[in-house]
């Protein structure tokens, strides 16, 4: 068996090919699959098969990196859909309702979480500040459980109803509720209480100074 | 006519150099003073994706204009083009500098000035003195391309600085304040 040295030129122009090869190899790194090396399959360099080989995983690559794309571009549209939808049932879970002029009222469905009731103040104290208004009616009639937490919401949203100068009353405790919150000592004394909605909306809409036409007194 | 592009990376070095070069109320002017165009994308930039070369333009001219006189632009624009090869070397091309000398890299330039700026211009590079540490460089077609010229040589004092080579000293000819994108940009470039 014979060995043959190479010449220096030889390796230049391997060097050179490898050099080619780690260029086109770098914008793929990158990302950048549509570059493809320059191939001589005529001659009988071995570097050759070695750089169609490489050209083939570029393309490979490239294929899985457009389909890739394509899922992504799908993902991107249903998160944004989600999205929409996620906003769409904020806005419906914290129906900030203008009753009377200067009144509003806000209904309340389902569980008060923390985030759900950070909607809810931003909500209310918006619309007061947008409106003018000087009354703001939570009610609960469609809440069934009360814990705690719930009412350190609730507090937490009449302060902040309090300090733009509006009052806050609470209504719709059914009785149920109410036995909870003197059961477990919860401190409602900072917030005014109504037994319905239809009390509170007697009380705020004379108190506005405008009583709806046919509107009496629930007692009455 | 195809549009003219460069590569993302040469935009995004070109925000970093802003920021390591400018306090943040100075560089918050600066890039607020981009075209609407621009600043639309620079935060989406992809290094290896094709942008408008007018982007290139912009930020070009936003680094030179931010000095004061035409020297302080020269250097300004030299080392940018050297920040982007210094984290090219550190980066995507990593794996290429240790194969790569001198001579190759001289051999290799119009290759990799068209990796990053496809058919948009032309690099020449004559390797007659390379062994004595002398490479002759000519930048030609990029007419309305302004400091692209002054980046470039950059660009390439970053290379050969990844080589290990040192008292790299550049001379220009063609390149001004006044003629900032000339027909054509001749350069010598020695490193000891």
């Amino acid at each position: 068996m014979t060995t043959r040295i190479m010449s220096e030129d030889e390796l230049d122009e391997i060097r050179e090919t490898v050099v080619d090869a780690l260029i086109v190899l770098s914008n793929v790194a990158q990302g950048d699959c549509s570059a493809q090396l320059d191939v001589d399959m005529h001659g009988s360099n071995p570097l050759s098969f070695l750089l169609a080989g490489i050209n083939d995983l570029i393309f490979a690559l490239g294929t899985e990196q457009e389909q890739s794309n394509a899922f992504r571009r799908e993902l991107d549209e249903r998160l944004a859909t989600i999205e929409q939808q996620r906003s769409a049932i904020r806005s419906l879970s914290t129906p900030v309702i203008e009753v009377w002029r200067g009144v509003l009222c806000l209904p309340v469905v389902g569980v008060m979480d923390t985030a759900r009731s950070a909607e809810m103040t931003s909500a209310l104290l918006t619309t007061i500040v947008e409106k003018g208004s000087k009354y703001a009616i939570i009610d609960i009639t469609g809440i069934d459980v009360m814990d705690t937490r719930t009412v350190d919401h609730f507090i937490r949203m009449a302060k902040a109803i309090r300090l733009l100068g509006a009052e806050c009353a609470l209504t719709g405790l059914n009785p149920h509720i109410a036995q909870t919150v003197v059961h477990m000592g919860l401190d409602l004394s900072d917030i005014v209480t109504h037994r319905s909605l239809r009390d509170a909306l007697f009380r705020y809409v004379s108190g506005a100074g405008v009583a709806p036409a046919g509107v009496r007194s629930p007692a009455g | 006519m195809n549009e003219r592009t460069i590569r993302g990376y040469w935009l995004t070095g070109g925000v970093k150099f802003l920021r390591t070069q400018h306090s943040p109320e100075a560089n918050e002017r600066i890039l607020g003073a981009l075209p609407r165009a621009l600043r639309a994308v620079l935060a989406e930039i992809q290094p290896a994706q094709w942008y408008p070369r007018s982007h290139h333009v912009d930020l070009l001219k936003a680094i030179a204009s931010a000095q004061r006189d035409e020297a302080a632009a020269y250097e300004s624009l030299l080392a940018y083009g050297q920040l982007v090869a210094t984290d090219a070397a550190n980066g995507s091309l990593r794996s290429l500098i240790p194969i790569l000398t001198p001579l190759l890299l001289a051999r290799k330039l119009p290759t990799l000035w068209s990796a990053d700026h496809q058919d948009d211009g032309r690099l020449e590079s004559d390797i007659a003195h390379i062994d004595s540490g002398t490479l002759s460089l000519k930048l030609v077609g990029l007419q309305h391309y302004d400091h692209v010229g002054v980046a470039t040589l950059g660009w390439l004092k970053g290379l050969l600085v990844a080589l290990g080579r040192k008292g790299i000293a550049i001379q220009q000819t063609g390149w001004s304040l006044g003629q900032a994108s000339p027909s054509e940009l001749q350069a010598e470039v020695r490193w000891s």
